[in-house]
């Protein structure tokens, strides 16, 4: 698909969205029992869920454990019906192995690890329904599920993606944008300090345009975290109140 | 205090409750958790439903291709169903390749959908040994908490009933398949059997719809399917023993369930502009 159809002549994105429009996000924190802290985010037509176990005592092979701070471990997964065509394995292919990694790493950066020596926190994120962005989308999540797991975070992290069409930056890509070849830049920040901890782009441009597709990045990543505070803020005082009622 | 109690002495903690015809999350002994199901949630799948029982959930979400039925069978298409219990579901599933329990309740499903309990596999077939309709479903458990096959089967029955594919149709001198995707089409006799769980006590105390821990501390634990009043697949596997008027019991009880199952499965699948083919 050429840049022309992803932006009309009236400035207007292929699911009528303006370039500097995100979707619209749902998030409902504390869903499930059995997790420590549980998650569910939809971000337009992308879907998923996170579920945090942990800090608990290392799993699996004692090896692991670091004696300094706490081993973080992420699952990264794809339902099997969540894109257009059926995903033969939901998790342990190579994409997923990746995403697995950036995940961990991007938690490493936000989560105080050196409070929770040899000890280990699990982070699960599952798909459900993928329209682009699933990046954004589990690290929204997850960092959800971690506030309502009460891990302590340096910063709450958040994570946002912008491309370029016609030399017009555009922020949070859906599915059609990016699979119809543009390029995808793709940030997580820590919203308070304006720190990058992940970065990554697919395809080209030149290089002029990559501060104001940054920006663009950056100021998604912004409003994204304002949305999830009001969110994270509601579903604690609705607790607090809960808690002071019994 | 109880808190205590439970960690150190679990079974003698519920026994306590038990002798007292009661439970700890407050249901009688043979009350079933409450269901709430929601149909067609996922927009990727062709067919999907989200379950809860209690603090069981179970996403199903159904895939459908089309292939050459199998040699030895040539009139029927095929239902692959999968039930996934992945890390995040419970903090007892260990990652990696499917668990036990994984691998027993697909194999359950499988044995209900292999002797036509869901449905006749029959109308999957588009043309005798040339095209069929194989569904792929996947049932997914997001949080596991005892209970498990009745709501794989609620599930996934429930996302049959969902399915909308496109109407395809064999064109016999061309030597192909035509389609258009702008119609859709549902299956029609997707039969209603519902699976209800129940666990064992060893003096004879019997507990509808067991939670995990409920599940853990019993001494065997039995699933009925039923449909409408007749039953149709009983799974007991080992444990203690059960007598007659226990088995007649079990019975009476997910008759009850299967009827308040059939109400909610038809409330939340009402046809929505998808006419089911005959």
């Amino acid at each position: 698909m050429s840049g022309n159809e992803l932006l009309s002549d009236q400035g207007l994105r292929i699911d009528g969205r303006k370039p500097n429009e995100l979707r619209r996000i749902r998030c409902s924190l504390g869903i499930f029992s059995q997790a420590d802290g549980s998650a569910y985010l939809e971000q337009g037509n992308t879907k998923v869920l996170a579920a945090v176990y942990g800090p608990h005592e290392i799993r699996g092979s004692k090896s692991k454990a670091l004696h300094d701070k706490a081993f973080i471990n992420c699952q990264f997964s794809t339902a099997t019906f969540s894109m257009g065509e059926r995903k033969r394995r939901p998790r342990g292919d190579r994409k997923s192995t990746e995403m697995s990694t950036h995940l961990e790493e991007t938690f490493s950066a936000a989560i105080r690890t050196e409070l929770y020596p040899r000890s280990q926190i699990d982070i699960f994120v599952e798909v459900l329904q993928a329209d682009g962005g699933n990046y954004t989308a589990c690290v929204n999540a997850a960092m959800m599920a971690l506030v309502d797991a009460g891990v302590p975070l340096k910063d709450t992290v958040v994570s946002c993606t912008a491309s370029l069409v016609k030399d017009v930056p555009l922020v949070d890509v859906n599915h059609v944008e990016q699979s119809g070849g543009s390029p995808e830049l793709v940030v997580s920040i820590l919203p308070n300090s304006g720190e990058i901890v992940y970065m990554s782009l697919t395809q080209r441009f030149h290089i002029d345009h990559l501060s104001k597709v940054l920006d663009t990045a950056i100021k998604g990543c912004k409003d994204i975290g304002a949305i999830l505070n009001e969110i994270m803020k509601g579903h604690l005082t609705k607790l607090d109140t809960s808690l002071q009622a019994s | 205090m109880a808190t205590d109690h439970k960690t150190l002495q679990p079974l003698e903690f519920y026994k306590t409750f038990l002798d007292r015809k009661t439970r700890p999350d407050g249901r009688s002994l043979l009350e079933f958790r409450r269901m709430t199901l929601n149909a067609g949630s996922i927009g990727t799948a062709d067919g999907s439903a989200i379950v809860k029982c209690g603090n069981t959930a179970i996403i199903c979400g159904i895939k459908a291709e089309l292939v050459a039925p199998e040699r030895d069978e040539p009139q029927k298409g095929l239902i692959i169903p999968n039930v996934t219990l992945p890390s995040l579901c419970s903090s007892h599933i260990k990652s990696g390749p499917p668990g036990e329990t994984a691998q027993a309740a697909t194999q359950f499903i499988a044995e209900l959908v292999n002797n036509n309990i869901i449905m006749d596999l029959e109308t999957l077939c588009i043309k005798n040994s040339k095209w069929s309709w194989v569904l792929y479903c996947d049932l997914l458990c997001i949080n596991l908490d005892g209970s498990l096959l009745d709501a794989c089967v609620m599930a996934l029955v429930a996302a049959l009933k969902n399915l909308s594919l496109p109407v395809v149709s064999y064109d016999e001198e061309m030597d192909k398949l035509i389609s258009n995707i702008e119609d859709k089409m549902g299956f029609h006799g997707i039969k209603q059997p519902v699976t209800s769980t129940f666990s064992l006590f060893e003096n004879g105390i019997l507990i509808s719809d067991p939670t995990f821990e409920e599940e853990q501390l019993a001494a065997g634990v039995i699933s009925i399917t039923m449909e409408g009043t007749s039953v149709t697949h009983l799974y007991k596997p080992g444990g203690c023993t059960l007598n007659e008027k226990q088995v007649k019991k079990l019975m009476q009880q997910s008759e009850l369930k299967t009827k308040e199952v059939v109400k909610l499965i038809e409330e939340a699948c009402s046809p929505m502009g998808v006419e089911p083919i005959d």
